[in-house]
């Protein structure tokens, strides 16, 4: 899923162990969202969101568009 | 969630030195097993070995930290999923397939067929268990 985690991090002076470590997960799976490899739990979304301070939307783009359009 | 922030922030540091545990646990026990059989002390070394493991899980169990985080805890749904489903092909294929060999006058050997009946046996266990978690949730 698309997301702006990466942008918002280094904007925030954050390495990706930084934040693992604030949301409580590791620096892999941090990277591996930023890397679009991995979408995060429901929960997980949040703490994000929490942590940066924005609505999960403004964090992540789930990229329906293109299905959207497909279905009409 | 705010009130989580002070517990996430210790989460990490505790949760490697689990992992390191817990993996040592494993290492050490299968290396004292290893080093036993080497040196001919093979139950000193079946000894390590089970109280390797028995530390493994311990370390495992025994703290209310997830040891694993939800990517690593995926991962590990994901990979099992698709080992169950390759040897349930080889089992779907494989059992019946038996017939179909002997008829060609090819025995499958003992070990195979042990496979066989391990496999079935592991997919008893995976219809026991799914069906608990399924009456639990």
């Amino acid at each position: 899923m698309k997301n702006s985690v990466r942008e918002r991090r280094t904007a925030a002076g954050l390495s990706q162990a930084d934040l693992g470590d604030a949301v409580g997960v590791t620096r892999q799976t941090v990277n591996a969202i930023e890397r679009e490899r991995y979408d995060p739990s429901l929960e997980l979304a949040f703490e994000l969101a929490t942590y940066f301070d924005c609505r999960i939307e403004e964090l992540f783009d789930p990229e329906l568009d293109g299905e959207i359009e497909n279905t009409d | 969630m705010n009130g989580n922030e002070t517990t996430d922030r210790d989460w990490l540091p505790s949760v490697r030195r689990y992992r390191r545990l817990f993996w040592g646990c494993l290492v050490l026990g299968v290396l004292g097993f290893l080093g036993g059989d080497f040196l001919g002390y093979e139950l000193v070394g079946l000894g390590v070995y089970w109280a390797g493991v028995a530390g493994m899980f311990l370390v495992w169990k025994g703290t209310d930290l997830q040891v694993f985080d939800e990517r690593e805890r995926e991962l590990d749904r994901r990979a099992s999923h698709v080992t169950l489903s390759i040897i349930g092909v080889v089992l779907i294929i494989g059992g019946p397939g038996q017939i179909a060999f002997a008829e060609v006058g090819f025995e499958f050997s003992r070990l195979m067929e042990g496979a066989l009946w391990g496999y079935a046996a592991q997919f008893v266990v995976f219809g026991v268990v799914y069906l608990g978690i399924r009456l639990r949730s």
